[in-house]
């Protein structure tokens, strides 16, 4: 038959009672700081998993910022070039009423101040700014692209000798880079430049064969323009995309990185009531067990 | 019988009740001491008288002559004792295992939020935001150099504190040594004198052999020995084949750090040479298998170790990748001109300066370093000043920092073709992962060493109600023996003073 020693019931006893206890202690900790895992090793998988979310949330917040700065530096882009095209459609008109030969000198006169407004208009849209940076210089944001002159060769428009053509990059996802800029080159703001100077000096001279083909040589340049702005259109959409994209990403994953380190509470506050009953059970078995001896009932 | 025999016979009856009382007494008296074993008297019919008679003059019926105690047992099972000791070593073992990589996780404190991993993900963010200001004033650039900072600073902690704990656990195991010495030696001495005891083979040294079980017991949690008893009931001890205790004499473990070339850990070369702990007896090597050393050694001499060597590799991979793209860039005031090969290929300054995690830091180079210059952080790829101002005019192009963010995702070879980031998690895990087995261990050990004390208690045990009853047996056998005496002094008194 097997002894039983009051060593052995007194062990046993507080064995189950510290056991109780650590749950008990557990549960709070999982209860008042809303977390499963205070340490790594209470759950290494799941918290590893958390880490990672947890990062992939934080860069998820960079990539948003990227898009959104880029979406910003394209919006003033689209502006810009909306701009010279609306620019460009008003001095069209010009170019048809300068076509029509039956004009005085007086209106010519006119005509030939309205396009030198317009060109140094655009002269001001192709030196746009977003921010500190000049959009339409590539890399170079830092230098004002273009200076006005009264030449009918491109290159004099350019004031530091050329513009850049670099591409302005934002890494939006792990990997992919988009460009943000479109530059002053793609457009051909130096040669519209020059363009309108023909067309100023073709008015002065009336140089009826020039101002023939000036509307021609106008379409042609709103033509690029236009195909220019669609090009920033889809990027503006893409990077619009990504945004979206994100966002809804970081709603997924944030539910996912709630469900693998957040606590269940109805959940462990059941499981810590359980806990509750187990130790005062405990309690009250050992206050029944522990105190009588034989020599209670001895006289 | 002589008439004053029965007297005699009551004295000796009183005498062993009283001295059974007295154990039940000392038992009583231990019932909380942990290292006690229960005792019970032996009692024995003391040799018998032969009454000569008539008829059988040789050989007639035997009178009893009462009662003496024969000896004085412990109750204690050998097998019990012998299992407990071996799960004593996987018990120490494992639980300082568990304690000690439980301090390795607190100097990582990597679910806080001044982890390795939110500081790496800081310090490639913040060169995000260096692509996306790049025009503007030095603050964005300062917030990089900050960030930085803190990483070196914590991959600086983390390595020291390691050494540190590296160190802590080289004197943790020189103090466990001294102490299986003392034990040894204090074991010994209790062989000396339970021999002397036992040398009269009715004496037992019950108490001290309490004493000895609970030494050993104490051994076997540090070291893994094995014990054999002798035929002067000596314990002798050895650790995997050398004595540590023979008879009355003990032997001291010896122990010696050595230099041990350890650079290839995983394959990886390092210049680390770490030391290692050799242990010796009388002059021969011994092997420590397990028990609280071996937990000591394993956790010194493979985790800490391998965590310095992976440490160091990330720390002198971060440095390798971010400098070789840095040097390709220009910062905001490099500009091309007498004296300098700025035209191409980068300034060729570094950003970080150092070896491994020791020594890793941001450049603080006094003319040309990054901290105090934050113009001198090399986002650009190109150099040029068209308009004279002193300035890098291609500073919007930051493709260099945008190289410098991207490393984040890049799969490096040196780290076994995964990121800064996973590589970092993965030791991280691995480190979760062998505190939870420690753990599992520990907890299954003490289950297991648990229900053999258990089994010691109901063999070795004091029940206070079992000794209550013995109590009331011996009182009362007492009271019954001098009734007899009382009857004898009666019966004497008839025949003293009655007969006359």
């Amino acid at each position: 038959m097997s002894r039983i020693t009051n060593n052995m019931i007194i062990n046993n006893f507080l064995a189950n009672f510290t056991r109780s206890q650590k749950s008990l202690n557990k549960y709070m900790e999982q209860l008042t700081t809303g977390e499963k895992f205070s340490r790594i090793s209470d759950e290494p998988i799941y918290a590893v998993k958390a880490m990672k979310l947890e990062t992939i949330l934080q860069f998820n917040e960079k990539y948003i910022e990227n898009a959104e700065e880029g979406i910003n530096w394209l919006n003033v882009t689209d502006k810009a070039l909306d701009d010279v095209v609306k620019t460009l459609r008003k001095l069209r008109d010009s170019a048809v009423r300068a076509a029509n030969g039956s004009l005085t000198p007086d209106d010519r006169q006119k005509i030939q101040q309205e396009v030198l407004q317009l060109k140094e208009h655009l002269i001001d849209v192709a030196n746009s700014r977003y921010g500190n940076a000049y959009i339409f210089n590539g890399t170079e944001t830092k230098l004002q692209p273009y200076v006005n002159a009264a030449s009918t060769d491109p290159d004099d428009y350019l004031a530091n000798g050329s513009v850049s053509d670099g591409k302005l990059t934002r890494e939006v996802g792990a990997g992919i880079i988009i460009d943000i800029n479109v530059t002053g080159a793609e457009i051909g703001f130096a040669q519209i430049f020059a363009d309108l100077q023909a067309f100023s000096d073709a008015l002065e001279y009336d140089d009826t064969e020039t101002l023939q083909t000036m509307m021609g040589t106008i379409d042609k340049r709103i033509e690029s323009v236009l195909g220019a702005r669609a090009q920033v259109g889809s990027r503006q959409n893409r990077l619009e995309l990504t945004v979206d994209r994100f966002e809804s990403q970081e709603i997924a994953y944030a539910d996912i990185l709630n469900n693998t380190k957040g606590v269940d509470i109805a959940e462990t506050i059941m499981k810590l009531k359980n806990e509750e009953n187990v130790y005062r059970i405990a309690l009250a078995t050992g206050a029944r067990i522990i105190q009588p001896t034989l020599m209670d009932f001895l006289r | 019988m002589s008439t004053f025999g029965g007297i005699e016979l009551g004295k000796r009856a009183l005498q062993t009740q009283q001295k059974s009382l007295n154990i039940t007494g000392h038992n009583i008296a231990n019932a909380n001491n942990e290292k006690y074993s229960r005792q019970r008297a032996v009692q024995s019919a003391t040799d018998p008288y032969t009454l000569a008679s008539l008829y059988n003059p040789a050989g007639a019926g035997q009178v009893g002559t009462g009662v003496y105690i024969k000896s004085i047992m412990r109750m204690r099972d050998q097998f019990i004792d012998t299992r407990i000791r071996y799960e004593n070593q996987g018990y120490g073992e494992w639980s300082v295992r568990k304690e000690n990589l439980r301090q390795i996780e607190s100097i990582y404190n990597e679910l806080d939020n001044g982890g390795v991993k939110n500081n790496l993900d800081r310090f490639f963010q913040s060169f995000h935001d260096l692509v996306r200001d790049a025009e503007s004033s030095n603050s964005v650039r300062e917030s990089v150099i900050q960030n930085a900072i803190t990483l070196t600073t914590q991959l600086n902690h983390i390595d020291r504190s390691l050494m540190e704990f590296r160190d802590h656990l080289g004197s943790e195991i020189e103090y466990k040594v001294a102490e299986v010495n003392d034990l040894a030696k204090r074991i010994a001495a209790l062989n000396k004198q339970i021999k002397i005891i036992e040398s009269d083979p009715t004496k037992k040294a019950n108490d001290l052999a309490d004493e000895r079980d609970a030494l050993i017991d104490e051994l076997a949690k540090i070291v893994d020995i094995q014990v054999r008893f002798d035929s002067y009931n000596q314990a002798n001890i050895s650790l995997n084949g050398l004595g540590i205790v023979n008879g009355i004499t003990a032997n001291e473990l010896e122990y010696s750090l050595i230099a041990e070339d350890r650079t290839s850990i995983d394959g990886v070369l390092y210049e680390n040479v770490f030391d290692k702990y050799v242990f010796s007896v009388n002059g021969n090597q011994a092997r420590i298998d397990s028990g609280e050393i071996y937990g000591l050694i394993a956790v010194r001499e493979d985790i800490v170790d391998q965590k310095m060597n992976k440490l160091d590799l990330l720390a002198r991979t971060l440095i390798e990748e971010v400098n070789a793209v840095h040097r390709r860039g220009y910062g905001k005031k490099d500009l091309p001109g007498p004296g300098n090969d700025y035209e191409e290929g980068g300034v060729g300054r570094d950003f970080f300066l150092g070896t491994d995690a020791s020594n890793i830091k941001v450049n603080d180079d006094p003319v040309n370093g990054i901290i105090g210059f934050p113009e001198n952080i090399a986002a650009a790829p190109r150099t040029e000043d068209k308009n004279n101002d002193g300035e890098n005019d291609l500073i919007g192009d930051q493709s260099i920092a945008l190289e410098i963010a991207q490393l984040r995702d890049k799969s490096i070879t040196a780290l076994g073709s995964t990121s800064f980031n996973d590589f970092w998690q993965t030791q991280v895990s691995e480190l979760g992962i062998e505190i939870s087995r420690a753990e599992a261990m520990e907890t299954n050990q003490n289950i297991l060493l648990e229900s053999l004390k258990e089994k010691r208690q109901e063999v070795s045990g004091v029940n206070l109600d079992e000794e209550m009853t013995e109590m009331i047996k011996f009182q009362h056998g007492y009271s019954a023996a001098a009734r007899v005496i009382s009857v004898i002094d009666q019966m004497l008194d008839t025949l003293i003073n009655g007969m006359i």
